[in-house]
């Protein structure tokens, strides 16, 4: 009697644990993991954007002084931080058209499916998996001013990385090179899921190939461009690498996320870069849901 | 329209289409064919075989990349890269799958809630959590160490995502059965859901691996000693170093590209599928 009310038990716990304990310890290991370092930071640069800090001293609370600096235009950070800040839209507005229309024009082409396409669409996709420092490796040899191949082959010697505005060119270049592959990709999956039989449908009725882009391929790619959109929006505005590695110390080619990197650990004034990343993520937001409006609307 | 000139345009369309992508393909592979050719000549052949094509090819030496090896740490950047992309990958891989599963298929007090605490965190660009991360990791101990590499990309939510939307269409009966035989929920999670999650799992995979290998910040802000420096890292600070030999440096691009492409290469298709996800279906 007794062995048997000690087996009943066990099984009443072990229900009990599957039920109601076993799920919180599924994402339990998870949600460590989301807590220290993806909720935590948020909270941490909220507050660190009301303080000064600078790591080796006291945490001071300053209210919105951080705040008032920088969007005062005639102090040395804010003008430097909003100069920074258009460097990036510069980068943002000229390198996202790029990013998108001829990726979608390469796919386009892919996929029309001739023989040996699959082997250059991984030619054409390989770029984009390198490391940054790769890329830049590869570019800044490149475009040496006397001795890089691009100035042999033309026969000049064009300052690529050491005057405008080659150094913004050479910076678009870099980041075009780099980053077709990536939205080609995506572009080729959307496109391979129309059914042929649209296609087919629209031949009978007698269209060309210009309607059929028009009418069939960019409609049923909306949901694709919706994303190829917001995700080169944020990672333009993220953009970092190719000015700090192609042309270091260039004022002119500062963009924000490296001046904001540069005085969170260049200049140690860790409330100061807190409260410019936060602006920062403000803006970005609002390009992003500008840009997603008017994605939507012309599509 | 007669039948032959429909194929005269056919083939005339295919032929202007094939003809721009070769285009495309040559200036895409521009750099890296010039990368190569670069690493593998003297540095005095290099700069003279423009004007004097025959340099090339008496040129010809592996020393650039002999001498990348024995100059800088590279060999070390490398395993440390594998290291951090290896453990980041399962480890990532084991804790997504539960949290997911757990999302997917258990149901529990908040579930619906801390989901989308968690999906919010995607809308958060990364410069917001580099110096709070910093502060973090400093103050684990863990600052110049391969851990606080690793341990910070555990947090994201796009695989946790990923993996619940492809456990979501996985028929439930298949748990009902498990459980009629008495299966406790991991066994459900190990014996039935998780092997069917083999695309996904790999998709996410190359992901989370590709991510941690060309990772550049935040390794170059939590590392300070040369042992401890990822490849893209010590890349870095190389190219800030010393910009001074074309060919030693080609030769480390093109030994920092050689991993990648290989799993590329094997992995081929979760790259591409892998890219192709998340909310373009459906």
């Amino acid at each position: 009697m007794n062995n048997n009310h000690k087996d009943y038990k066990l099984k009443k716990f072990k229900r009990g644990f599957e039920k109601h304990i076993s799920p919180y310890l599924f994402i339990a290991p998870y949600l460590v993991f989301f807590i220290l370092f993806s909720l935590t930071p948020v909270i941490m640069s909220i507050v660190l954007s009301f303080g000064s800090w600078e790591y080796t001293d006291d945490f001071k609370f300053v209210g919105l002084d951080n705040y008032k600096i920088l969007f005062d235009l005639s102090t040395f950070t804010g003008e430097k931080f909003w100069n920074s800040v258009l460097h990036t839209m510069l980068f943002v507005i000229i390198q996202m058209p790029i990013l998108i229309v001829i990726p979608f024009c390469i796919a386009y082409l892919l996929n029309v499916k001739l023989k040996g396409f699959k082997i250059y669409r991984a030619l054409i996709y390989l770029p984009a998996i390198l490391s940054i420092s790769t890329v830049s490796i590869i570019f800044v040899v490149l475009l040496d001013t006397n001795l890089g191949v691009i100035n042999k082959i033309l026969e000049r010697e064009i300052p690529w990385l050491t005057s405008q505005p080659y150094q913004w060119i050479s910076i678009f270049l870099l980041s075009t090179w780099w980053g077709i592959g990536g939205n080609m990709v995506l572009f080729t999956s959307g496109l391979q899921d129309i059914p042929k039989d649209l296609y087919e449908a629209a031949s009978i009725d007698g269209c060309n190939g210009f309607q059929k882009l028009f009418f069939i391929t960019l409609p049923s790619l909306k949901n694709t461009f919706v994303y190829v959109v917001t995700m080169t929006v944020l990672s333009c505005f993220n953009v970092m690498g190719q000015p700090m590695m192609l042309t270091p110390g260039e004022e002119s080619t500062e963009v924000a996320i490296q001046f904001i990197y540069n005085t969170a650990f260049g200049s140690w004034k860790l409330g100061r870069a807190s409260a410019m990343s936060i602006i920062m993520a403000v803006l970005m937001g609002i390009f992003s849901l500008v840009t997603l409006r008017k994605a939507l609307k012309s599509k | 329209m007669t039948r032959s000139s429909k194929e005269v345009k056919k083939v005339t369309y295919s032929t202007i289409v094939y003809i721009l992508v070769v285009i495309c393909t040559i200036l895409s592979m521009f750099p890296t064919f010039f990368a190569i050719i670069i690493s593998i000549v003297t540095e005095t052949n290099g700069q003279t075989m423009f004007e004097n094509p025959i340099d090339f090819f008496t040129g010809l030496t592996f020393s650039n990349f002999v001498k990348v090896f024995n100059e800088s740490n590279i060999g070390r950047w490398i395993l440390n890269s594998f290291v951090v992309a290896i453990s980041q990958t399962i480890l990532y891989l084991i804790i997504a799958s539960l949290a997911a599963f757990g999302f997917a298929r258990l149901k529990f007090k908040g579930r619906k809630i801390l989901f989308n605490i968690c999906l919010l965190s995607m809308l958060v660009p990364g410069i917001i959590n580099i110096v709070p991360n910093y502060i973090i990791i400093s103050e684990m101990g863990l600052y110049d160490n391969l851990l606080g590499l690793i341990l910070p990309g555990l947090s994201g939510v796009s695989g946790v995502f990923l993996l619940k939307q492809f456990m979501d269409n996985i028929p439930k009966d298949f748990d009902e059965a498990a459980r009629v035989e008495g299966a406790t929920n991991f066994t459900i999670y190990s014996r039935v859901i998780l092997p069917m999650c083999g695309p996904a799992l790999a998709s996410q995979a190359i992901f989370t691996f590709q991510g941690a290998w060309n990772d550049f910040l935040w390794p170059i802000l939590i590392t300070s000693s040369d042992e401890n420096r990822t490849l893209a890292a010590g890349l870095y600070k190389t190219l800030m170093a010393d910009t001074q030999y074309r060919g030693s440096l080609m030769a480390a691009s093109i030994i920092s590209a050689i991993p990648i492409v290989v799993v590329f290469i094997f992995g081929q298709k979760y790259f591409t599928s892998g890219v192709g996800r998340g909310g373009l279906k459906g």
